[in-house]
C-alpha cells in the first residue's frame, strides 16, 4: 500500500492552532463588541465616550501614569548602579541577588501588601495617614513588584554590552563613576532600559491590589468601581487597557528585546 | 539487478536545486562514498534514500522494490546520525533493541541480538549505561549498534565521525569498515573528508552543487579524476596556466620550459589551459626523458611525515611532497632547486 | 584619587558601596514587612510567641478556601497545561502555516499579561447574563411542537454562572495557556529532531516515538510548566475580585478581607494564613529550578 507520506500541513497541529486562536480572540471580539453596543440597536462609541470624558477617569489614569513614571525612575536610580556594581566588581553577590528577585514571585502581591500596611500603618512608621506618605508606599510597593522585570531586563542588556572593558577604557581616559555611568554605561543600554521600563510602566497600570488595599485613587481601583456601577463602559475600559499593555509591549518588540515571555500585570 | 538503485533523483527546495539528476546503481555489500563539501546535496540524497525527503522528480529502489514514495519507518534501512541521537531516556541496551521492540521481537531475542551487537563495536560492559554517561566515540558505536541491530537491508551513515577528534576517527572508521565487511551489508557513507572517503569506500561519488562529478574507485577518482573539480577537491593537485605549443602532441610551454603532458582531461577548457600534476609526482633533481624544471623555493612546511616543497618557476607556483625519510636533503629558502615529474603524471584540463 | 589604592580595608568597602542603596531598600521595604507578617502568624492578641494561630486549619472558612483555591489550581494547571502543550506543539512541530504560528507565539506573549478586572470585564462581556456569546446561543432558536419559539441553547438557564468557580476556571484558563506555551516552548524546541527521525528510521509509529522517547524527555518540563501554573494561579486575586466580587472563597480573597478586617476573629490568624501561602509558593518555586535543572540536562539546544 502506497500512501503519500507527508501533506502540508498537520491536521491536529493545524486543529490546536485553530482552538488556541480562538480562545484568544473570541473573548476579545466579544469585548470588543459588547462595548460598542451601547446605545441599543446601533454600533456606537458612546461606551468610550462616556469612559474618556469621565474626570474620574482622566484623574485615576493621570495617577496611576505619573505613579508608573516615579516607579520607573526610582527603580532605574536604584538598580541602574547596583546592576552596574555587581556585573563589575562583585560577581559573587550575583546569586544572592537572583534569589532576592524572585521573591515577588513567592510571595504573592496580596500578602507583600498584607505585610506592607502591617508594617507601615501602626506607630511609629504610620504612613498610611497621609496620603503623600501613602504615595510614598504605592511607588516602594510597584518598584517591589515590578523588580523581577526591571532587574532581567536591565541585567541582560549589562551582560550584552562588556561592562569591564568599557568601563576601564572610560577611566583610563579619565572619567569617574558618575561619569561613566551617565556617558558610556547607560546610552548603550538604551533597548534594555527602555524594555524595563515599558514593562514597568505596563505593570503599574494594570495593578489593581496595592492601589485598591492603599485606598489611592489608582486606575485599577477605579475600574473595579466602574465594573460595579456601569455595564458597558466596562468592556470599554478592559479594550482600553489590552489596547495600552499591547502598545508597550509592542514598543518592547520593536525595541528588539524579548521580555514578552513573562506574566507581568497583577492577577 | 543493483541493489540500491537510484534513478534521475532530483530534488528542489523552493526555487533552489539541491539534487540535480542523480543515478547510482549500488550492488549488494558494497561500501559507496558520497563525498563533496557542504551543501553539496550529499546528504539530501541520503536522506532521500532513508524517506526522510522526497524527491522532486526520479526513482528510488531498494532491492528491486520501488521505495519513492514509501514512509521511512516502512523502508528497513538502518541510518546513523552525525549527532548520534541515541535516546537520552533509554540505556544502551534499550536503544539498541529499540527496532527489534517495535518489530514485535519476543524478550528473550531482543537480548540475544543486543548481545551480539555489543560483541561486534566491543562494548559488553554498556548495557545498563545511558548516553549522557559515554564518550562521544562511544555513542557513536552505539548508534552503529543499533542501526544494525533490527537486521536492516541497507546502511546509511551521515558524516558519522565528524564530530570526533582525529585520532578516534581513525579508529571507527576501521571499525566500522570492518563491521560492514562482515556483515555485507549494503552501505552509503556520507563525508567531506577524502581521507575517509578514500580508505572505506568500493566506490565514491564526487558531488558538487547538487551534481555528480564522478563515480568510480578510490583510484580512478584519485588517479583519474574526470573533472577539474574531482582533481581539485580530492588530494592535493597543482593546476598551473601555461601555453598550448601543440595540441595534438600535448605540448605546453611554461616561461620558457617545454613541458610534455601524458593526457588531455575529459573537461579541458581551450580557453584557459592548464597543467595539472599531483605534488607527490614531483621530485628533486633532473631525470632524463621527464619534465625538468628549475626554480627558487619559496616556502617549506613540515607536515610530519611529509615536507612540503612550494617552488616558483617565474611566477607560477608548484607544490610538491617529499617523504621525510633520512635521504631527504631540504633545501633553504631562496635556493635555487632543479625538480622534475614524469610525463604520464601530468595532463592538461 | 581613588581611595582603595591606600587601603585594603576601604578598598573592599568601596566595592560594596553600589549595592548598598538595593540592600538598604530591599531589607526596608520587602524582607522587614515580610518578617513583620510572618512572626505575626506567630504572636496572639498580646504579642506573645505562640503556635495556636496555625489551628487556623480548622476554620471552616479557611478550609472552604485553601480547598477551593486548591481546586481552581490544580484544574486549571492542568487544563491550561495540556491545552498551552498542545498549542505549543502546534507551533513548534506542528507544520501549521507560518501565518498561525506568528499570531500565536505574539498572542501568547501578549494574553499571558491579560489579567486582573480587564480580563473579567472581558469574561462578563462575553460569557455574563448579556454577553455576547450568551446572546448568539440564546438566538440559536427553532420552532417548538406547540408553534412557539425554543430556545435551548441559554447557558444560564442550564444552569451555567459566570460566577462561580467555573467561571473563574474560564477566566484564569485564558492567561495559563500562553504561560505553558511560553514556558514548554523552549523544551519542545529541544526535541532533536534526530530522535524523531532515528526512531522513524527504526521503525517506530509517531504514537509510539511519543510515548517512549518524547515524552519520556519532556515530562520533567512538562511537570515543572504545570507547577509554575499552579502557583501562577493559586496567587491569583485580582481577576477573582474583579470577577465575582469576593464571593468566592480562595484564599487570596480571603487574605484580602482580612486586611479589610472582617470574617477571622483572630487577625493572627490571617498572617499564619498569608504565611501558609508563602509556604506553598515557595515549594512551588523550588519543585520547578529543581525540574528545569533535570530537564536542561537532556534538552541542552
Amino acid at each position: 500500500m502506497v500512501k503519500v507520506m507527508k501533506i502540508k500541513f498537520n491536521f491536529w497541529g493545524v486543529f490546536w492552532a485553530v482552538a488556541g486562536m480562538l480562545y484568544f480572540f473570541v473573548p476579545l471580539y466579544g469585548t470588543l463588541d459588547f462595548s460598542l453596543r451601547m446605545v441599543k440597536g446601533t454600533i456606537s462609541l458612546k461606551a468610550y465616550q462616556l469612559v474618556l470624558s469621565d474626570p474620574a477617569f482622566l484623574d485615576s489614569f493621570r495617577y496611576s501614569a505619573i505613579m508608573g513614571i516615579i516607579t520607573v525612575l526610582i527603580s532605574l536610580l536604584i538598580f541602574l548602579p547596583t546592576i552596574y556594581w555587581v556585573n563589575l566588581k562583585l560577581p559573587q553577590v550575583r546569586p544572592v541577588i537572583e534569589i532576592i528577585t524572585i521573591l515577588p514571585f513567592i510571595i504573592p502581591v496580596i500578602v507583600y501588601v498584607f505585610g506592607m500596611i502591617r508594617t507601615f500603618s501602626q506607630p511609629p512608621l504610620q504612613m498610611t495617614l497621609y496620603p503623600f506618605t501613602t504615595d510614598i508606599l504605592m511607588v516602594v510597593g510597584y518598584i517591589v513588584l515590578s523588580m523581577p522585570y526591571m532587574y532581567r531586563a536591565i541585567d541582560v542588556g549589562m551582560r550584552s554590552i562588556d561592562v569591564r572593558t568599557l568601563t576601564e577604557a572610560a577611566q583610563s581616559l579619565g572619567s569617574n563613576w558618575i561619569q561613566i555611568l551617565l556617558n558610556v554605561i547607560i546610552p548603550n543600554m538604551r533597548i534594555a532600559i527602555l524594555s524595563g521600563a515599558l514593562i514597568t510602566f505596563a505593570l503599574v497600570i494594570g495593578e489593581l491590589i496595592l492601589g485598591d488595599f492603599l485606598v489611592r485613587p489608582a486606575l485599577g481601583p477605579y475600574m473595579v468601581e466602574v465594573g460595579r456601577d456601569t455595564a458597558y463602559q466596562p468592556a470599554a475600559l478592559a479594550i482600553l487597557s489590552y489596547a495600552l499593555t499591547w502598545i508597550c509591549l509592542g514598543l518592547i518588540q520593536l525595541g528588539g528585546r524579548g521580555g514578552t515571555s513573562q506574566q507581568i500585570t497583577g492577577r | 539487478m543493483s541493489f540500491i538503485e537510484l534513478s534521475h533523483i532530483h530534488k528542489h527546495f523552493s526555487g533552489a536545486v539541491a539534487v540535480d539528476d542523480f543515478n547510482l546503481n549500488a550492488e549488494q555489500g558494497e561500501f559507496i562514498s558520497f563525498l563533496g563539501p557542504s551543501g553539496c546535496g550529499k546528504t539530501t540524497t541520503l536522506r532521500m534514500i532513508a524517506g526522510f525527503e522526497l524527491p522532486t522528480r526520479g526513482k528510488v529502489t531498494l532491492a528491486g522494490q520501488d521505495m519513492t514514495f514509501v514512509p521511512p519507518n516502512k523502508r528497513k534501512v538502518g541510518m546513523v546520525f552525525q549527532s548520534y541521537a541515541l535516546f537520552p531516556n533509554m540505556t544502551v541496551a534499550e536503544n539498541i533493541g529499540y527496532g527489534l521492540k517495535i518489530a514485535g521481537k519476543p524478550k528473550g531475542e531482543i537480548k540475544t541480538r543486543v548481545d551480539e551487537m555489543l560483541a561486534l563495536i566491543h562494548m559488553e560492559n554498556f548495557l545498563t549505561r545511558y548516553p549522557g554517561q559515554l564518550s562521544g566515540g562511544q555513542q557513536q558505536r552505539v548508534a552503529l549498534a543499533r542501526a544494525l541491530a533490527f537486521r536492516p537491508q541497507a546502511l546509511l551513515l551521515d558524516e558519522p565521525l565528524s564530530a570526533l577528534d582525529a585520532k578516534i576517527r581513525v579508529e571507527l572508521r576501521l571499525e566500522i569498515r570492518r563491521i560492514q565487511q562482515q556483515l555485507g551489508i549494503t552501505t552509503v557513507y556520507v563525508t567531506h573528508d577524502q581521507e575517509e572517503a578514500l580508505s572505506l569506500s568500493d566506490r565514491i561519488v564526487v558531488m558538487s552543487q547538487g551534481r555528480v562529478e564522478q563515480i568510480g574507485t578510490p583510484y580512478e577518482i584519485y588517479k583519474t579524476p574526470a573533472t577539474e573539480f574531482v582533481a581539485s577537491f580530492v588530494g592535493q593537485l597543482n593546476l598551473i596556466p601555461i601555453k598550448i605549443l601543440n595540441l595534438t602532441e600535448r605540448q605546453v610551454q611554461l616561461n620558457g620550459y617545454t613541458i610534455n603532458a601524458g593526457r588531455l582531461a575529459e573537461k579541458f577548457s581551450p580557453e584557459s589551459p592548464c597543467l595539472a600534476v599531483r605534488p607527490e609526482e614531483i621530485n628533486p633533481g633532473k631525470v632524463e626523458g621527464h619534465n625538468n624544471l628549475q626554480g627558487i623555493v619559496e616556502s617549506i612546511h613540515y607536515l610530519g611525515s611529509i615536507v612540503r616543497l612550494r617552488v616558483e618557476v617565474h611566477g607560477s607556483h608548484f607544490l610538491m611532497d617529499l617523504f621525510n625519510d633520512q635521504k631527504l636533503a631540504i633545501p633553504r629558502v631562496g635556493d635555487a632547486y632543479d625538480f622534475h615529474f614524469p610525463v604520464d603524471a601530468c595532463w592538461l584540463i | 584619587m581613588n581611595p582603595s589604592r591606600r587601603n585594603p580595608l576601604i578598598s573592599m568597602l568601596w566595592d560594596w558601596i553600589g549595592v548598598v542603596p538595593f540592600f538598604v531598600f530591599i531589607t526596608a521595604f520587602l524582607i522587614f514587612p515580610s518578617l513583620n507578617l510572618f512572626s505575626g502568624a506567630f504572636k496572639d492578641a498580646n504579642g506573645n510567641f505562640t503556635f495556636t494561630n496555625l489551628n487556623f486549619f480548622t476554620d471552616s472558612y479557611v478550609i472552604k478556601s485553601y480547598i477551593t483555591s486548591l481546586q481552581v489550581s490544580v484544574i486549571t494547571s492542568v487544563v491550561g497545561g495540556i491545552f498551552g502543550f498542545m498549542v505549543a506543539y502546534a507551533i513548534v512541530l506542528g507544520r501549521t502555516p507560518r501565518w498561525m504560528r506568528n499570531i500565536l507565539t505574539t498572542f501568547s506573549g501578549l494574553a499571558a499579561n491579560f489579567g486582573g478586572v480587564p480580563l473579567a470585564f472581558s469574561f462578563i462581556a462575553t460569557l455574563g447574563r448579556t454577553g455576547f456569546i450568551t446572546a448568539i446561543l440564546k438566538n440559536i432558536c427553532y420552532n417548538g411542537a406547540d408553534g412557539s419559539a425554543v430556545c435551548p441553547f441559554n447557558p444560564y438557564d442550564n444552569g451555567f454562572n459566570l460566577y462561580s468557580l467555573l467561571g473563574i476556571v474560564l477566566a484564569y484558563t485564558y492567561f495559563q495557556f500562553p504561560l505553558m506555551v511560553l514556558t514548554i516552548t523552549p523544551a519542545l524546541q529541544g526535541l532533536k529532531k534526530d530522535w524523531r527521525e532515528a526512531s522513524e528510521n527504526l521503525g517506530a509509529s509517531s504514537t509510539y516515538y511519543w510515548m517512549n522517547v518524547a515524552l519520556p524527555i519532556l515530562w520533567p518540563s512538562i511537570l515543572g510548566a504545570m507547577i509554575l501554573l499552579f502557583a501562577s494561579a493559586f496567587g491569583a486575586f485580582a481577576t477573582a475580585q474583579a470577577l465575582t466580587g469576593g464571593s468566592l472563597y480562595l484564599v487570596t480573597i480571603l487574605i484580602g478581607q482580612q486586611i479589610r478586617g472582617d470574617v477571622l476573629n483572630n487577625p493572627n490568624e490571617g498572617y499564619a494564613l498569608a504565611l501558609g501561602m508563602v509556604v506553598v509558593m515557595a515549594v512551588c518555586i523550588l519543585g520547578y529550578t529543581i525540574l528545569q535543572r533535570r530537564t536542561a540536562k537532556w534538552l541542552k539546544s
